[in-house]
């Protein structure tokens, strides 16, 4: 009884399979696509404790550059620092990446801009709710401590100004990779006693004062 | 020599039975995707078994709790404003929409902005803050952002072009279906004027058929099952991810089922056909 059911199946799998062949590659390859290696995982990320570097150790040479491929850069999602701002009492952590769940807990790199040591702009932003609220305190001059897993850095504010956030200069300031520059950004109005959401965004710039220099060529 | 004259003999019934079984089980898949891909119900139904609408609702009121961060008012003020029923009339309905053809339109947003205003103005008055014009104009910006996220998670854009390319097949699966079905009957009438007229042959030549459709139903399924592909699939929001999972498990598992039904006849048809076989052969040499 069972021997012919069995022949069945593999006449009939093997007859579909010579058939169907290039519509099964297409929906295998196609499937391929949008697989991951393992189940997603949906459990909330608390923020954490990590190890910040110590400049004194790390291996930089006479320039105080430090090769890049000694740099162990963070992956998306995971927080690598801090943005630490003594004058207005500010301790937030710092992530990379700045997605809606990510500035949930703290500030967010964009990932589109440079490490903190780079060449170029490190765009960071932050609620104005919790996190960056306090930037409403701001002044030119105040040091903004930038530490990471990898090495700390320290930058001064230079300016502080509101402009829309599809702003045409502000675009250019993050793509630019002439200077080493932090950008801050919270929404606007930023003081608590105005509610309601706009297209307005706080930035703040700051330029680099010290910090170990990332050689991207090494 | 006499065994395989016995074969060759046995073997164009053996290929009109698996012909048969080919056409049983392209019947039974046809009807299978009817019941299911094909079925706004099916999809309605997989919606309230995994809590679908309560989950995503979850995930509206988080997304309009960072507008909330966003325009100085804190998470919790915001964090219940869409209620899981607005979004389970607005989910129902689409769905409904797909498969209709019906234009859906947003269902409650007015509850939803009431929530909003409501919430607000009282975390203002706790606040002691001063709702002025400008503010207002801000207010109403975050509510219409609040609203738009409300219209993306319930407008899932890929749902629907599925539906109407799902349903574009329609009459055509409903066509081929009816051509299987004759077809199976035609050959199978004729598989059983072949055997000739022991019935404990037919049954048997039955049970054949029905297992080698039931086999072809449960293995590939089973292995795609099995294999765990499904709870690998790509999506990053956890309602539409229990959604989906479980729509396509429950599809696959139908495949299953059917097929272990066919199996569980055959087993049936063999187990009287070999009584009706013992008592004849008894018969022969009495």
């Amino acid at each position: 009884m069972i021997i012919a059911p069995i022949v069945f199946l593999i006449v009939g799998y093997s007859l579909m399979y010579v058939i169907g062949k290039p519509v099964i590659q297409f929906i295998t390859s196609s499937v391929d696509i949008i697989l991951l290696n393992e189940a997603p995982n949906f459990e909330f990320i608390e923020a954490a404790e990590i190890k910040v570097a110590d400049n004194e150790q790390l291996e930089t040479d006479e320039n105080n550059e430090l090769p890049s491929s000694t740099v162990d850069y963070p992956s998306g999602g995971t927080q690598y620092g801090k943005v630490k701002i003594d004058a207005l009492k500010m301790d937030v952590p710092l992530y990379f990446g700045d997605s809606a769940e990510i500035l949930r807990l703290g500030a967010g790199q964009f990932m589109g801009s440079v490490f903190p040591g780079e060449m170029g702009t490190t765009l960071i932003g932050g609620h104005n709710t919790d996190t960056f609220g306090k930037l409403i305190g701001i002044q030119d001059g105040i040091e903004v401590e930038i530490q990471t897993t990898y090495g700390n850095y320290v930058f001064k504010v230079v300016s502080e100004e509101v402009r829309n956030k599809a702003d045409a200069d502000i675009q250019t300031l993050i793509e630019q990779r002439d200077e080493r520059i932090l950008l801050l950004y919270t929404c606007y109005p930023i003081d608590s006693y105005q509610l309601g959401l706009t297209d307005e965004r706080m930035f703040v710039t700051c330029e680099y004062v010290s910090g170990p220099i990332i050689n991207e060529q090494t | 020599m006499l065994n395989n004259q016995k074969w060759v003999a046995k073997l164009p019934k053996i290929i009109l039975a698996f012909v048969c079984s080919l056409c049983l089980f392209s019947l039974l898949v046809l009807g299978v995707l009817r019941a299911t891909l094909f079925n706004q119900e099916f999809m309605v139904d997989q919606v309230h078994d995994t809590k679908y609408a309560e989950t995503i609702a979850k995930e509206i009121n988080t997304n309009i709790t960072d507008i909330g961060l966003a325009s100085n008012i804190p998470s919790e003020v915001l964090s219940e404003v869409v209620p899981a029923e607005v979004v389970q009339q607005n989910v129902d309905s689409y769905i409904r929409g797909i498969y209709t053809d019906v234009p859906f339109n947003l269902i409650g947003t007015d509850q939803i902005e009431d929530n909003i205003d409501q919430a607000v103005a009282k975390y203002a008055e706790e606040q002691n803050i001063t709702i002025s014009e400008e503010m207002t104009a801000n207010l109403t910006y975050m509510k219409e952002s609040a609203i738009s996220i409300f219209d993306q998670y319930v407008k899932l854009p890929y749902l629907l072009t599925y539906g109407h390319k799902v349903m574009q097949f329609d009459d055509t699966l409903i066509l081929l279906f009816i051509v299987t079905g004759v077809v199976f009957l035609l050959l199978l009438i004729g598989t059983m004027m072949v055997i000739g007229k022991w019935w404990h042959r037919r049954l048997r030549y039955g049970a054949y058929i029905s297992g080698g459709a039931g086999l072809m139903l449960v293995v590939v399924p089973m292995l795609i099952y099995t294999g765990g592909y499904i709870e690998r699939i790509a999506i990053n929001s956890e309602a539409i991810y229990l959604f989906l999972t479980s729509y396509l498990t429950d599809f696959i598992l139908r495949f299953v089922w059917v097929g272990v039904g066919m199996i569980v006849l055959a087993l049936i048809l063999w187990g009287v056909s070999e009584p009706l076989r013992v008592k004849m052969r008894n018969a022969i040499n009495h």
